[in-house]
């Protein structure tokens, strides 16, 4: 050892044969290299903007929209297209694709797990039906589904003239119409409560499970979160002096009026992409219940646990565990394609930037800012899902 | 007396077709109630698409219009170049398919599904010259079958595809004295296919290397390869395409760059990013000890990487990136909403004309079969390759 030691005093390693100084010189020569080349193409693209005598700016975002949005409110606060600017439009489109991409995790959840479990059943007809599904849903391109949707079904829906309601819903083709809780034209905007009660109903659930896993008993989280999230919205309900009013749908000359109704786009783009990604979902259900051991099935089966029980208390919350990850990768997915609205002209977030910068002439910046609300929309969401999977994940110590 | 009291040995077991229903379909009361139901479903659905496939459809849109939906605005007098680069497509994927089922027997169904196709194409006789070339193309891929089982190393094959993606791409632009083909003529399913092997292809390399620099031990390289890798994925690739087509012609400044390379950048960027992740798993898959042992028998880190580490790497993670290749061919059809003719855009195009209005559903039934035939095909291939690679049954 020491002879090395003393060789090395002797002789100093050249830099360009140490290997530490040769790893900085390495990364500092790469870093040079991309920040040139950044560089050059941000000149590259003032220099192209300045030949068609425009500039990279964010001037234009506090000037007046004036184009129409065909449904949606800024997160509660109706939009008037004579006045408002376009921040405020933009914020309508993030609250119709945030609206979309809720609703259609939860039922492509639904339908998906359905599926996942029909994939393997017993019964040979069923577990058929499941597979032609999922195979002809996973090898089409979700944009030809959406069209088929949109032209081929909702658009061929009969006039609202001709349906008759079901449940006091209506379905034509030009959309759906469902009673629902309203705001009321002159009521505080009720749109806050409904979020600070998810939040609380979260934050209840993950308290719970903290607990649970501290002290080993059984707490039940996912109904006391569920509890706290209902509370909160009847308190703020009363709170705000009632600023919601039950709505029913009346049919009009024109479409129909009160309760909660959306636009046919909306329900195209839903079901085709609750639909699509259900496939995904199913599969994904099929490999974490294929992943459960067997075992589990026969001890189920040996205590008398009938199929749902087994399914519902043994085999599901283990299979979770290996689903979420995957799960939360579709719900990536699911909320990056409601981008395919544009095909179908639903008022998502890209449909209004896209028209925007037509508008503006400011397409450039209305794509980046498009971007960067998508990258902000992935990496909550894959927050999310990483933190809940902490949550449940095995607890081995 | 002791034989009566052996008992008679139990009935055999006769398959016939009730008690297979009685076990798979009619078990217990839930089972046939679901039975019931879902048969009611199927005979609804089936019967409903028969009644309007066969009473209903104008399918007359689909020979009509059979070569815009194949290759778009290709000139037709250039059509030769795409039924030469079918036919050795044809041709090679024969050769490869014999070169690697070495002593095996061509499955009775591939012979019915050529002729089927050859017939098909006599009687209908869609687009120009079908009627003869598609039967040669059929008998292209079994005459490569025969051939290949014979005397193609299927090492070779490889080289050759390589050979023949680069001769299309010249073979489906050059000008040879009798006027070039230019990309925005490309459309249909030619374009469709032209725009996922180019992502594809260029996305290999750059979505490797993103992978290597990603898992390297430089701080620097690794975060800036991670920040590319993260904001692509995070990005639409509709948002994607739309910057692709507002970016590319001003970063290279001002250039007059045609829309089609234009998605084809985005594709290759957004592809790339994916890629990168699927590579990354299988660099972490391969154990540290194949590293170690390639170091100490004398390999240079270069060495270790493109001999021992990347080649187990890649087949770990091939089911994924087949998966990854039907994906980015469905994705294909998101240039539809730059403008882009291909499968999706050309049928747009098609229901708009006067003489075709009211047959978006045959149009769309039509490329959704095209694209499920595609994509299955896919994965089923990738399911025998796969089977074919494992080395430790």
């Amino acid at each position: 050892m020491s002879d090395f030691t003393v060789n090395a005093e002797q002789a100093p390693v050249p830099f360009y044969r140490d290997v530490k100084k040769l790893a900085v010189i390495a990364q500092v020569v790469f870093l040079l290299v991309v920040l040139a080349g950044i560089f050059i193409l941000i000149n590259n693209v003032n220099l192209g903007l300045k030949k068609q005598n425009l500039s990279f700016g964010f001037d234009f975002l506090p000037q007046t929209a004036g184009f129409q949005v065909a449904e949606g409110t800024a997160f509660g606060v109706p939009y008037d297209s004579g006045s408002d600017n376009y921040i405020k439009v933009i914020l309508v489109g993030l609250y119709n694709t945030l609206r979309i991409a809720i609703v259609g995790m939860v039922l492509a959840t639904l339908l998906g797990v359905l599926v996942g479990i029909a994939r393997l059943s017993s019964n040979w007809l069923l577990n058929r039906v499941a597979l032609v599904y999922v195979e002809i849903l996973r090898n089409t391109p979700l944009l030809v589904q959406l069209v088929v949707w949109y032209f081929i079904v909702v658009l061929q829906l009969p006039p609202i003239k001709e349906v008759e309601p079901v449940l006091g819903m209506y379905l034509s083709n030009s959309g759906l119409a469902i009673p629902w809780m309203v705001q009321k034209p002159d009521g505080i905007n009720f749109f806050p409560v409904t979020i600070l009660a998810v939040a609380a109903g979260l934050a209840v659930f993950a308290f719970f499970v903290q607990q649970r896993n501290k002290s080993g008993k059984p707490v039940p989280a996912g109904q006391f979160g569920f509890l706290t999230w209902v509370a909160v919205l009847v308190l703020g309900f009363f709170a705000l002096g009632q600023p919601l009013e039950y709505g029913v749908p009346i049919r009009g000359n024109f479409g129909v009026n009160g309760g909660l109704t959306v636009s046919p786009e909306f329900t195209a783009l839903l079901v085709g992409l609750v639909v699509y990604t259900s496939s995904f979902i199913a599969e994904i259900t099929r490999a974490g219940i294929q992943s459960v051991n067997k075992g589990q099935w026969e001890a189920a089966r040996a205590v008398g646990l009938g199929y749902s029980e087994t399914l519902q208390l043994i085999i599901l919350p283990q299979a979770l565990r290996v689903m979420i990850p995957p799960l939360g990768n579709q719900y990536l997915n699911l909320t990056k394609n409601s981008s395919l609205a544009v095909a179908i002209g639903y008022s998502d977030v890209l449909n209004v930037l896209n028209t925007s910068g037509n508008q503006s002439g400011q397409n450039l910046q209305t794509m980046v800012i498009a971007g960067g609300i998508y990258l902000v929309l992935s990496l909550t969401i894959a927050t999310l899902v990483n933190a809940y999977n902490r949550a449940t994940k095995f607890k081995t110590r | 007396m002791e034989a009566t009291n052996n008992p008679p040995p139990p009935p055999a077991r006769v398959p016939t077709w009730q008690l297979w229903a009685k076990e798979n379909l009619f078990s217990n009361t839930t089972n046939s109630i679901l039975t019931v139901l879902t048969g009611a479903l199927v005979i609804w659905v089936i019967s409903s698409l028969a009644i309007w496939a066969f009473t209903q459809a104008r399918w007359g849109v689909i020979p009509a219009n059979f070569r815009i939906l194949m290759t778009g605005s290709f000139p037709t007098e250039q059509l030769w170049r795409t039924w030469l680069v079918l036919i050795i497509v044809c041709l090679s994927s024969g050769l490869h398919w014999g070169s690697l089922s070495r002593g095996e027997k061509l499955p009775v169904w591939t012979y019915v599904v050529g002729a089927i196709i050859a017939l098909f194409a006599l009687v209908t006789q869609m687009g120009h010259l079908s009627g003869i070339l598609v039967p040669v193309a059929v008998i292209a891929v079994f005459a490569g079958y025969f051939i290949g089982q014979i005397a193609i190393p299927s090492r070779i094959m490889n080289i050759a595809w390589v050979v023949i993606f680069f001769g299309a791409v010249l073979l489906f632009t050059v000008d040879f004295g009798t006027g070039g083909v230019q990309t925005k003529e490309w459309g249909g399913l030619l374009l469709t296919l032209m725009l996922s092997i180019v992502g594809i292809v260029a996305s290999f390399p750059l979505g490797v290397a993103l992978a290597i620099g990603r898992t390297s031990n430089y701080p620097i390289i690794s975060a800036i390869c991670t920040v590319f890798i993260e904001v692509v994925r995070g990005t639409p690739l509709v948002v994607v395409f739309f910057i692709a087509q507002l970016f590319v012609p001003l970063l290279l400044g001002g250039a007059n760059i045609d829309p089609v390379l234009r998605a084809m950048v985005g594709i290759t960027i957004f592809s790339a990013a994916y890629l990168a992740e699927n590579v990354r798993g299988g660099l972490q898959s391969v154990p540290a000890g194949q590293v170690e042992a390639a170091r100490a028998v004398g390999l240079t880190g270069t060495q270790t990487l493109l001999l021992i580490v990347l080649p187990q790497a890649l087949k770990a993670v091939l089911p994924a990136l087949v998966g990854q290749f039907i994906g980015l061919f469905k994705d294909t059809s998101l240039v539809y909403i730059i403008g882009l003719k291909e499968l999706a855009g050309i049928s747009d195009s098609i229901r708009s004309n006067p003489d075709f209005i009211g047959t978006a559903q045959e149009l769309y039934f039509t490329i959704s079969v095209i694209y499920f035939i595609f994509s299955y095909a896919m994965s089923s291939g990738a399911r025998n390759l796969e089977k074919k690679l494992n080395t430790n049954r």
